[in-house]
């Protein structure tokens, strides 16, 4: 596993514009922005799903939905409708897609069972740095949406009203699963009192 | 972070420092992950696979070209052309219900009514050969060439008999 410490600047709303009309003319030139997009597509698909066959297999289904809808795409022009949102959009369907395949195969024998990944594994992921094991360890015990809502913020640094449109709830409904996420972190890093 | 619109209204923004410093703890412990390089390969070239089908079908489906198996047609399979991944350069490895089928493993399909239809035509054949060949030798020929040919033979015969017989 290959880690990137360093961040890249948020997405805009037109920095994708001549790509994607690019890739819309020519689909050969789909691969500019697969290659932007692959670590994050990836990187969210990681963090929900927490085991790199299931990301790796959510990232092709990702990529290749996308190549095929292409021409449906449209640029607003606003920050809620662009080109990286629409993608984490189809990865989050992917994702529930993937979580609901999951579910029916562990009614599989037990032998399948064992494979399934449940959760993020914080033994296996644990950094060496006691203070990131221990913040990974907390944003495991965190409900879905708002881990979901604290990847999107600090993993793949969207403002909240590109969260919003991912997750498809209002910037106010980001902002509170973002408060009480950090909350329950602050608590579990033994930071903060119970709320 | 999101008490920092608090202040437009002339409020002294509160942030918790608690949660100040879990942002930065998770800032710090939550990076990206980047898939492999060998799985990021194996993706472009599947979507440059897919790409090639979306140029040519004008973007009505890219999926066909996760089940890249067409149809054989009536002609055969030299029609079908290259299976994709079929050269060994730079082919991805098998990955269980998408990998492609190369085409010679693919089962010849013969057209089942010719089959049906020449099994019938045979039967009908030996079995209608075999009833004239029985009816024929069954059937005495009325020609006058067969009734000589019958009439020296019963002659001979005749004529054995007596000399069995010591009549000559």
């Amino acid at each position: 596993m290959r880690t990137e410490p360093e961040r890249r600047p948020p997405s805009g709303a037109d920095v994708d514009r001549a790509a994607v009309a690019a890739a819309k003319r020519h689909p050969q030139r789909f691969a500019v922005l697969y290659r932007k997009y692959l670590p994050q597509v990836y990187s969210f698909a990681f963090y929900e799903l927490g085991n790199h066959h299931d990301a790796e297999d959510v990232t092709e289904r990702v990529f290749l939905s996308a190549l095929s809808a292409l021409p449906r795409f449209e640029d607003r022009g606003e920050e809620s409708s662009t080109f990286r949102v629409w993608l984490f959009r189809i990865a989050r369907n992917a994702i529930r897609n993937q979580r609901r395949a999951l579910a029916r195969r562990r009614e599989a024998p037990a032998a399948l069972a064992e494979h399934v990944p449940s959760e993020i594994d914080p033994d296996r992921l644990a950094l060496l740095n006691e203070e990131h094991a221990q913040a990974w360890k907390a944003v495991a015990r965190l409900p879905a949406d708002r881990r979901r809502a604290v990847i999107l913020r600090f993993v793949e640094e969207m403002s909240t009203a590109e969260i919003a449109a991912v997750m498809e709830r209002s910037e106010g409904a980001v902002r509170v699963l973002i408060h009480r996420a950090l909350r329950s972190v602050a608590r579990d890093l033994g930071r903060g009192s119970a709320s | 972070m999101t008490e920092a619109k608090q202040p437009a209204r002339g409020r002294t923004a509160v942030v918790d420092p608690d949660l100040v410093e879990a942002a930065r703890v998770l800032r710090g412990a939550l990076v990206r992950v980047h898939p492999s390089f060998r799985f990021e390969e194996r993706l472009a070239t599947r979507l440059g696979t897919a790409a090639l089908a979306v140029a040519r079908d004008g973007g009505r489906d890219a999926g066909h070209a996760r089940d890249p198996i067409p149809f054989p047609g009536p002609d055969g399979f030299e029609q079908l052309g290259e299976m994709p991944y079929a050269s060994s350069a730079g082919a991805p490895e098998p990955r269980h219900w998408r990998t492609p089928i190369p085409a010679t493993n693919l089962p010849v399909r013969l057209p089942r009514g010719a089959l049906i239809g020449g099994a019938i035509a045979s039967g009908v054949s030996l079995a209608g050969a075999a009833l004239l060949a029985r009816r024929w030798r069954s059937r005495p020929s009325r020609s006058p060439f067969a009734r000589a040919t019958r009439a020296a033979h019963r002659a001979a015969a005749d004529r054995g008999r007596a000399v069995r017989g010591g009549l000559a």
